[in-house]
């Protein structure tokens, strides 16, 4: 009779046998980085007509927004750095808290509801893949959070740009509100969904 | 591992036979259920196969191999501990007795139980399985310091649990 040892050795080198080939982390990087930014660009794309305003001083913390959801992608996915995924979300915070001290006066009103609602559209498919190719690293609450900051880090850049209601309610509760509730759920999917490798 | 990750399958069988019964005996002593310290064992390899490109060429092959067999204790005993909460039960101690002193063996995983899982970690890998605070620290990425701490807090807890019998 095979024993339990012999059996996970068998099992084991089956799995050997039949993962011949594994993508280097970086690749994964790179896809999650065009899947964040795809959506973003779309509606970038679609609302080139209205010019955009340089003098904005919320265009620099657009793209602040960006970068870090650039950074935080390779972060979150890199295989270590667990220091630099904590910086990153006091990154966040502190980039955050300068959004909204700088806002303009707004230029129109917008409901709450248009905006939460964009940007969670706009970032429900880059969770998914977040969370998905999280599932092939050891279960970390620094990566999830970090990997959901990056997944909504690109609908609130667009949103820093493109919405005239730069009031700060409105900036707190349907721009950095789903931001931050994006992370959330990124955390809270990452913890019901199989680890498929606990590798650092 | 370098052969391996050149492509050298034979090269993973012998890792397998070299550090199984360690991470066995590891996972037994995070998790203390003889049948998930099987799937620890296993998934820890299957991570090996499936996550190789992730290992660093040139760097130590065994702190490697044992955060990845603690990440997957780690995520065992949460499993075992929502279900228990879920079914309302104590989770069981398995225990294999130990030939020169059963009792012993027996006190030492239920201390061992009322650990927290960090502090656990950094006492069985140091104790029991003879790794230095760096590499301990290594493979959970923290500090060397926080490993330290860790350990000396859970000695010192389980100093009192097993007042009479705890050996400096």
């Amino acid at each position: 009779m095979m024993s339990d040892f012999d059996s996970i050795r068998n099992a084991v080198m089956a799995e050997s046998i039949r993962v011949s080939q594994v993508r280097p982390w970086w690749i994964v990087a790179l896809a999650l980085a065009a899947v964040n930014l795809a959506p973003a660009a779309i509606v970038l794309q679609a609302t080139a007509f209205e010019r955009p305003d340089f003098s904005d001083v919320r265009w620099p913390f657009g793209f602040g927004f960006l970068i870090l959801g650039a950074v935080a992608t390779v972060a979150a996915i890199g295989p270590r750095w667990h220091v630099i995924r904590l910086s990153l979300l006091v990154a966040a915070a502190a980039l955050g808290i300068g959004a909204v001290a700088t806002l303009p006066p707004p230029r129109a009103a917008v409901p709450n509801y248009e905006c939460f609602l964009t940007e969670v559209g706009l970032s429900l498919l880059p969770l998914v893949a977040f969370v998905y190719a999280l599932s092939r690293f050891a279960p970390s609450r620094a990566r999830a959070l970090v990997g959901g900051l990056a997944a909504g880090s690109a609908g609130l850049a667009l949103l820093h740009w493109r919405c005239p209601d730069s009031s700060f309610t409105h900036v707190m509760v349907a721009h950095l509100t789903p931001w931050v509730g994006l992370a959330l759920l990124a955390l809270v999917t990452r913890s019901f969904v199989r680890t498929y490798s606990y590798a650092p | 591992m370098a052969e391996y990750c050149a492509g050298n399958e034979r090269a993973f069988e012998a890792l397998f036979n070299r550090h199984a019964e360690q991470v066995k005996r590891l996972a037994q002593r995070l998790v203390l259920d003889s049948s998930q310290a099987n799937d620890v064992l296993q998934m820890t390899f299957m991570s090996v196969v499936r996550s190789r490109e992730r290992y660093i060429q040139g760097s130590p092959f065994r702190p490697w191999l044992f955060a990845i067999a603690m990440n997957a204790a780690r995520d065992a005993w949460r499993r075992r501990k929502t279900e228990a909460i879920a079914t309302n039960e104590v989770p069981e101690v398995m225990v294999e007795p130990n030939a020169s002193d059963p009792g012993l063996e027996t006190r030492v995983r239920a201390a061992l139980d009322k650990l927290p899982h960090g502090q656990r970690e950094a006492i069985v890998l140091h104790r029991f399985e003879g790794l230095s605070y760096a590499e301990i620290a290594e493979a959970a990425g923290l500090s060397e310091s926080a490993i330290k701490v860790r350990a000396h807090r859970g000695s010192r807890v389980l100093r009192e649990l097993l007042r009479g019998e705890w050996e400096e």
